[in-house]
């Protein structure tokens, strides 16, 4: 049985996060800095300023690590595991960290990336948890490639009927297969619509025209149409599928360049606080 | 039974090859499975598509699990079939033929819509997948990366390195920019935001701690807590203005009010710096001793001491002033220039600009309408100055020495030469030496009156005489008044004006054993009068039925209070006219007055109880105390930087001591250019 990340190992990278949190929150309260407010220049704010770039350089390094597969005596999982829960308790210890003293400037810069860098990840978390299987109800057992291959068989039928029958369907039945193009650029992945679709708008227009058939061509008539509908729910499924699979994939072109400008604005929040000591 | 499946493949050159296959049994599986009897190698077949069975009343073709199937092109899912029907399962075409070796069925599988280019078209179309859109992580990465240390660490950086490239943020409040202010950390306390906009203005070094030297370009003078070398403390000489003066932490001020922070040395100042003489002090309401108010212990030698106010005998104060308060505080009123008026604490004592002091009483605006220093009262309109004794004497001389030339003496016991009319006839000789005589009578006369008398510098100063007769000097001591009774600390007296004077320094306050001592001799007077009123009418009823009771229960402090309360009321509220209840009034206004001080010694300042009614430390209170009281913490009235202790800063060019409010003393006399025009407002307000 496949054994998710986020209960691997019995929640075992968890509870490391919890104690974390714990510990640093208790540190928090039971620390009294001994001038001004809470702020990330006491010893406190010292120390979870450490662990979190500590911590924050270890997350980011999970990028070199899942790229050598096999390598390494920590399997994948816990790595994963670990940087999912670690990850979340990094919001905590930043937080702290700040003493909740936020402005225009370059250390709430860096705390907002870190933010988003996490958000993007929780999202991430949820799109893999939740739409492996959506994607498998979609497809039904088949591959993205065999539901185009039937897409494409179903132009050919469609082709090799509407041949017989006036211009006009001919073309609309050419048009939904000529035209048809899937996906396309990334809004129209993720929103999984197309408004100018061509399978559409011959199952549109082919239902009307069929009205007009002489009753011997009647039958071809609904046989090319009732082809069309069964290609637009095919066409319609494959998009979902890209949905699914660009929702899949987008958080990480979020997740990953604006973990590059965090690390950037962490080395800037650094060497500022010191040259400005 | 056998069913026959046959293969159909037709070749480029138009021939046809087939490739036949037997099957046992009634039925015939088609799909992409290979244990389907059929097997159908194509991408757009289901793994089970369809079926053909042959069944007890015909043969029939079924679509499985709701896959596509059609009929002679109609779309079905279940039907009957007949030889020559063409039943479509994706993109072959299964055809009923003659069975050829008289098998029970026979089926032609031909792929009839092979896969070719609509799929591959399709595919080259679409684009499947966010990595086909040209979107590159990569590429995003580099971007951000380097626009952020771009924007947030190389230009700041720059830019400070390149001062004179940096916008001026004086003169372009409005516009200006700096680079370096995308690096501020937080707000800046109030008193520094005029040069908020200057990060270099304290950032002088990079990768430096911000240096004293910044902080002394603007707080030159900056004075030590303690003397350095005296008490070589780490605390003291290994401390940067910053340790304790943390910037950019949003707050409006940065000068630390923690109780902890003085307590930690103050409470235990024995240990820490065995040389300090001062007390021992922590918590305000816990750990804190009574006053140790600057006393003049003798105003003559000018000397002055710190006595606490708990010491035993109660320090007195010999400022070299002998008027008592009480005499001007009679609350029916005293005499004055235009008859009767009644006094208060605000007709000689007012709040100083600042709040902290109060304006030093002086003669001429405060005393002068009442006491006009006059010497003779033939001499109308003649009065000695105030302030010298030289001036006074020359005045005096100069009168009696004109006078006895010019005449007009007014009084019938001096010699008829001074009393003739104004005249110039010249003397004789005998006449010029026996008025030079009354005149140097009378002048010896004055002078004994004007200062070895009660009556003129006597009735306020302390004065002295020495030498016989003629070459009698006479002299008054230089009143030593204090404008801060406890210096250590800043009592402002603004931030009690909603509270009476009385209420910190009426004598049952400051000195309570004296005041009851005072109520206890004043009150059987008034009780008897009280008493012996002949009506019972209204409130006089209450106030005998009240008296009546106080003198049953016998004399006590608790009494001593009613008594007061009794008086008060009496003093203040209409009562029936009766006869004899003008003398109960004025006996109840001796048990009021006996409030005030009746001595100059008196020290008239609240012993630390009185502050505690209203103010405790910053630990606050304990559980079984309401915590209904003020926390104030070391520097609600003392201050770190000791005005007196030398500037911290090595190279100050001005050695004067940090600026506080006021001296400790002054002569009461000769108050500064400031407070004399206050006094002038105070001497005409008082005249309306």
């Amino acid at each position: 049985m496949h054994e998710s990340i986020l209960v691997y190992r019995g929640f075992r990278y968890l509870k490391l996060s919890l104690w974390m949190v714990a510990i640093a929150v208790v540190a928090y309260i039971v620390h009294q800095p001994t001038v001004g407010p809470p702020n990330g220049g006491t010893a406190l704010g010292y120390t979870l300023g450490t662990i979190g770039v500590l911590l924050i350089v270890w997350l980011a390094w999970f990028g070199v690590r899942k790229r050598r597969y096999g390598l390494g005596k920590v399997k994948l999982e816990d790595w994963l595991s670990a940087h999912v829960y670690l990850g979340l308790g990094l919001i905590v210890v930043a937080t702290l960290h700040t003493g909740f003293q936020f402005g225009w400037n370059v250390h709430t810069l860096a705390y907002s990336l870190m933010i988003f860098v996490i958000v993007s990840g929780i999202f991430g978390i949820i799109v893999y948890v939740r739409f492996p299987r959506l994607m498998t109800e979609n497809r039904r057992g088949s591959t993205q490639r065999d539901l185009l291959a039937q897409i494409a068989e179903l132009n050919a039928k469609a082709r090799e009927i509407s041949v017989t029958l006036g211009d006009d369907i001919h073309n609309e039945v050419m048009a939904s297969a000529d035209k048809l193009a899937l996906g396309g650029g990334a809004l129209k992945q993720l929103s999984g619509r197309d408004r100018n679709c061509p399978v559409q708008h011959a199952v549109k227009r082919v239902g009307e025209l069929v009205l007009g058939l002489p009753k011997s061509d009647a039958e071809k008539g609904r046989t090319v149409l009732s082809l069309l509908a069964r290609k637009l729910e095919l066409v319609e499924r494959v998009r979902r599928d890209l949905r699914y699979k660009a929702l899949m994939d987008i958080w990480l072109y979020v997740h990953v360049p604006v973990t590059f400008a965090l690390l950037a604005s962490l080395a800037a929040h650094i060497v500022s606080v010191f040259f400005y000591w | 039974m056998a069913i026959l499946v046959r293969f159909i493949t037709r070749k480029r050159s138009g021939g046809v090859a087939h490739r036949d296959q037997q099957v046992e049994g009634t039925r015939v599986r088609f799909g992409r499975s290979t244990d389907n009897e059929a097997h159908l190698p194509d991408p757009r077949v289901s793994l089970y598509q369809a079926v053909i069975e042959q069944r007890a009343n015909g043969v029939y073709a079924e679509a499985l699990g709701g896959a596509d199937m059609t009929v002679n092109g109609q779309p079905v899912q279940v039907a009957q079939v007949k030889k020559g029907d063409v039943v479509g399962i994706g993109p072959y075409d299964v055809t009923m033929i003659d069975p050829p070796g008289g098998e029970a069925l026979a089926l032609g599988v031909e792929l009839a819509r092979p896969m070719g280019d609509d799929l591959e078209k399709l595919v080259a179309r679409s684009k499947l997948g966010l990595e086909q859109t040209g979107m590159s992580r990569r590429r995003w990465a580099w971007m951000l990366t380097l626009l952020v240390l771009a924007v947030f660490l190389v230009w700041p950086v720059a830019a400070f390195f390149n001062p004179s490239r940096v916008p001026d943020t004086d003169a372009n409040k409005n516009f200006a920019f700096r680079p370096d202010m995308m690096w501020n950390s937080g707000e800046i306390s109030d008193a520094h935001k005029p040069i908020a906009q200057q990060c270099n203005r304290c950032h002088q070094m990079p990768f430096k701690m911000v240096r004293d030297e910044a902080c002394y370009v603007c707080h030159e003078s900056i004075q030590h807590h303690a003397d350095p070398k005296k008490f070589k403390l780490p605390e003291l000489t290994e401390v940067l203005c910053e340790s304790c003066h943390k910037e950019h932490n949003g707050e409006p001020s940065i000068i630390r009010k923690d109780q902890k922070f003085c307590a930690d040395c103050h409470g235990n100042l024995v240990a820490k710096a065995p040389a300090s003489t001062l007390l021992a002090v922590g918590d305000f309401l816990k750990d804190h001793h009574e006053f140790r108010p600057t006393v003049a212990v003798d105003a003559a030698a000018g000397k002055v001491e710190r006595i606490s106010l708990a010491a035993s005998p109660r320090p007195k104060e010999r400022s070299g002033l002998t008027f008592p308060h009480d005499k001007h505080l009679r609350p029916g009123g005293i005499r004055g220039p235009e008859g009767l008026e009644a006094l208060d604490c605000g007709s000689c004592h007012q709040v100083a600009p600042g709040g902290f002091l109060m304006v030093p009483v002086a003669q001429e605006p405060h005393c002068q309408r009442c006491h006009e220093l006059a010497f003779d009262p033939v001499a109308r309109g003649r009065r000695v100055p105030h302030g010298s004794v030289e001036a006074a004497v020359n005045v005096i001389r100069d009168y009696y020495g004109s006078t006895a030339l010019s005449g007009g003496y007014a009084d019938p016991t001096a010699p008829e030469i001074v009393r003739r009319l104004p005249s110039r006839v010249v003397l004789t000789p005998s006449q010029k030496r026996e008025a030079q005589e009354w005149a140097e009578t009378q002048t010896q006369q004055a002078l004994q009156f004007v200062f070895g008398s009660k009556a003129v510098c006597g009735t306020c100063h302390m004065t002295t005489q020495s030498g016989e007769a003629a070459s009698r000097r006479y002299g008054v001591v230089k009143p030593n008044i204090a404008e801060r009774w406890l210096p250590k600390g800043l009592f402002r007296h603004s931030s009690h004006a909603t509270e009476t004077c009385q209420r910190c320094h009426g004598l049952d306050v400051t000195d309570p054993a004296k005041w009851e001592a005072r109520v206890k001799d004043a009150a059987p007077p008034f009780f008897a009068a009280t008493l012996a009123l002949p009506s019972d009418d209204g409130a006089l009823g209450a106030v005998k039925a009240q008296v009546k009771a106080m003198q049953q229960a016998g004399w006590s402090p608790a009494v001593a209070r009613q008594a007061s309360a009794a008086a008060a009321t009496v003093a203040t509220v209409k009562l029936p006219e009766v006869d004899g209840l003008r003398q109960v009034r004025r006996l109840a206004e001796d048990v009021v007055g006996a409030a005030w001080s009746d001595e100059a010694t008196d020290i008239l300042l609240p012993g630390i109880a009185v502050c505690r009614e209203c103010h405790v430390g910053d630990s606050g209170l304990t559980m079984a105390q309401p915590n209904n009281r003020m926390p104030s913490s070391c520097v609600t009235c003392h201050y770190y930087h000791t005005p007196t202790q030398g500037p911290m800063n090595p190279s100050a060019k001005s050695a004067d001591p940090h600026r506080i409010p006021g001296q400790y003393r002054s002569g009461g006399t000769e108050p500064g250019e400031s407070l004399k025009g206050l006094q002038t407002s105070i001497r005409n307000s008082s005249r309306k």
